[in-house]
């Protein structure tokens, strides 16, 4: 639970606008408030100007900017967000580079449950709690 | 200068012969058959004719009988020097033949040149008596000579059977390897084709279902409030519009739609859940993107492939699983599956008409068992014999290759373990397959 008093702020982004519409109605009940990007560019420029977010998740394969480097990039100036790569493609070798590079917390595959996702994102927000 | 008739159909020995002659101090003819060699026999008489024995038109044995019969010829030593007619009975028949000797390729040249050299001594003296052979002895002759002709022709036979036989088997496993790869390339496109499009379907399934659960969520809200609005609504006595709003209601049918929306919903994901469900039993089955071996519960793999054979499975078959408990087993997953999928599919081709497949599994510590039993037409011990061969198949020309038994009892052994077959025409068939727990740790 959150000990501030701003709200939670979560970012989303990918290329698919029907994912992030998903993704925003799975938290209708949450005290979240969720932003969404459709690249990694996009996701960055919104980071530098709207302030601070606890959790970012981010597709893997997007054009551009990949779902890593746009996360690596995450890292490295604001390395307490919480990482999250959702992603159709499970491939062994990107996973392994994604959490590596990217400093990922969790790994979760598409299709993804609702429910899990909930569990996933308060986990995350009580270990940035920490 | 004594001269010499070299006599030989191969000019590679006629010309090692005439070196060898010729540095031994010897005037040297050469001729290429039996027929030549009369010819320069005749016209010019040689102290001592070395002849092959093996030559067209007139061969060695022939020449010697001529020769031995021609008043000018018959004191003319000859030598039959020969590397096909090697066997003692050849050399038998040679001398009688009235030859000086017989020498069997390769002699060493000091040799031949010897045996010149003692032809040339004896050859004042008259060899064979004045005598011609009496008609029986002729006719012995020729029988002798027919036998030898025989027996050579058929070892030439045999050898060349052999050298057919050889070809051909060369032929035939290089037309399995060739098919086995073709094979083997198709499954694994397949493979990719499945993995890629395991990917795309897997976006869109996402947001799919995901939405169907928003979905639920926002029928049960709409539900609950249009249920207190029309509580408010249907108990307000005076309510000027409550005879049009009913109307309504009943017009677009509102009551059906909301007890709908919730099973509408559910059937929906249920349906989403499947698409699911199939596209990840797909990107298992296929295992694209693994190239190694790892650790696998068959139990796991066989449904798998039951899930995707079900398409093949479900108009004809009754799936019965009796799963046991099985150890863990180092295994190529794919590989595997191909087997399995394999012979679920042949299982379901094999009933004429409805049927039961019984897949079982059990195991102890060293091995995992699994069996596929059909209650098909079953095959005759003949059939069930070839059943493993390359190429070998029951179907008519154009359905199958014939080599997916083949593929799969290589998988297994590879696997280190076996695949057998038993069946009873018109009762079925049952094949079971055994796996060794540390199968692949052992073929290093």
């Amino acid at each position: 639970m959150s000990e501030t008093s701003d709200p939670i702020r979560i970012l989303c982004v990918d290329d698919e606008r029907n994912v992030l519409r998903a993704l925003e109605r799975i938290f209708l009940d949450d005290d979240y408030e969720i932003v969404i990007a459709g690249s990694g560019e996009e996701g960055l420029q919104i980071m530098e100007e709207s302030g601070t977010f606890q959790v970012v998740i981010s597709d893997y394969r997007m054009p551009v900017m990949n779902g890593v480097e746009f996360l690596k990039t995450v890292y490295e100036r604001w390395p307490e967000t919480v990482r999250i790569v959702l992603s159709g493609y499970a491939d062994a070798g990107a996973i392994v580079a994604a959490i590596n590079e990217g400093h990922i917390y969790r790994f979760i595959p598409k299709p993804w449950n609702d429910d899990e996702l909930r569990v996933t994102l308060q986990n995350c927000l009580e270990r940035y709690f920490l | 200068m004594a001269k010499i008739l070299v006599v030989d159909d191969d000019e590679l020995s006629r010309s090692l012969l005439n070196l060898i002659l010729q540095k031994a101090g010897f005037a040297v003819q050469c001729a290429a058959d039996g027929a030549e060699a009369m010819q320069a026999a005749l016209s010019e008489k040689p102290d001592v004719i070395i002849t092959d024995a093996m030559m067209p038109v007139i061969d060695g044995f022939e020449l010697c009988r001529q020769c031995k019969r021609d008043a000018d010829l018959k004191h003319v030593p000859i030598i039959i020097y020969s590397g096909d007619y090697e066997r003692e009975e050849d050399q038998e028949f040679g001398l009688s033949l009235g030859a000086f000797r017989y020498l069997l390729k390769p002699s060493p040249p000091a040799e031949i040149v010897t045996a010149v050299n003692q032809a040339l001594s004896v050859s004042k003296r008259s060899f064979l008596t004045d005598a011609d052979l009496n008609l029986a002895q002729e006719m012995q002759q020729l029988r002798s000579y027919n036998e030898i002709l025989f027996v050579k022709l058929e070892n030439k036979m045999k050898q060349l059977q052999q050298t057919i036989d050889e070809h051909t088997k060369a032929e035939e496993a290089l037309k399995l390897m060739q098919g086995q790869i073709v094979q083997q390339e198709k499954m694994a496109s397949i493979g990719q084709l499945a993995a890629g499009v395991a990917h795309e379907i897997n976006n869109p399934m996402g947001f799919i279902t995901s939405n169907l659960t928003s979905l639920a969520k926002y029928a049960s809200r709409l539900d609950e409030y249009i249920a207190v609005l029309q509580q408010s609504l249907f108990s307000c006595p005076n309510h000027p519009d409550t005879a049009e709003i009913d109307l309504l209601r009943q017009k677009l049918k509102v009551d059906y739609v909301i007890s709908d929306m919730c099973e509408l919903i559910n059937e929906s994901l249920d349906g989403a859940n499947r698409v699911s469900r199939i596209v990840q039993d797909l990107k298992s089955f296929s295992r694209v993107d693994q190239l190694e071996s790892c650790r696998t519960n068959v139990n796991e793999a066989l449904g798998t492939t039951i899930n995707i054979a079900w398409n093949e499975l479900k108009y004809i078959a009754t799936l019965e699983r009796d799963f046991g408990q099985i150890p863990d087993l180092v295994c190529f997953p794919q590989q595997l599956n191909q087997v399995f999928l394999n012979l679920l599919v042949n299982a379901a081709q094999a009933l004429e008409k409805p049927g039961t497949i019984t897949v079982r599994t059990w195991g102890d510590s060293d091995n995992v068992f699994v069996s596929v039993a059909d209650t098909g037409k079953g095959m005759t011990p003949e059939v069930a014999q070839k059943v493993f061969d390359p190429f070998f198949t029951t179907k008519e020309a154009g359905k199958g290759t014939g080599l997916g038994l083949s593929i799969s009892s290589d998988i297994i052994r590879k696997h280190g373990g076996e695949i057998a077959v038993e069946s009873t025409p018109g009762v079925g068939t049952t094949f079971t397959v055994r796996l060794p727990v540390d199968g692949l740790l052992q073929k290093v």
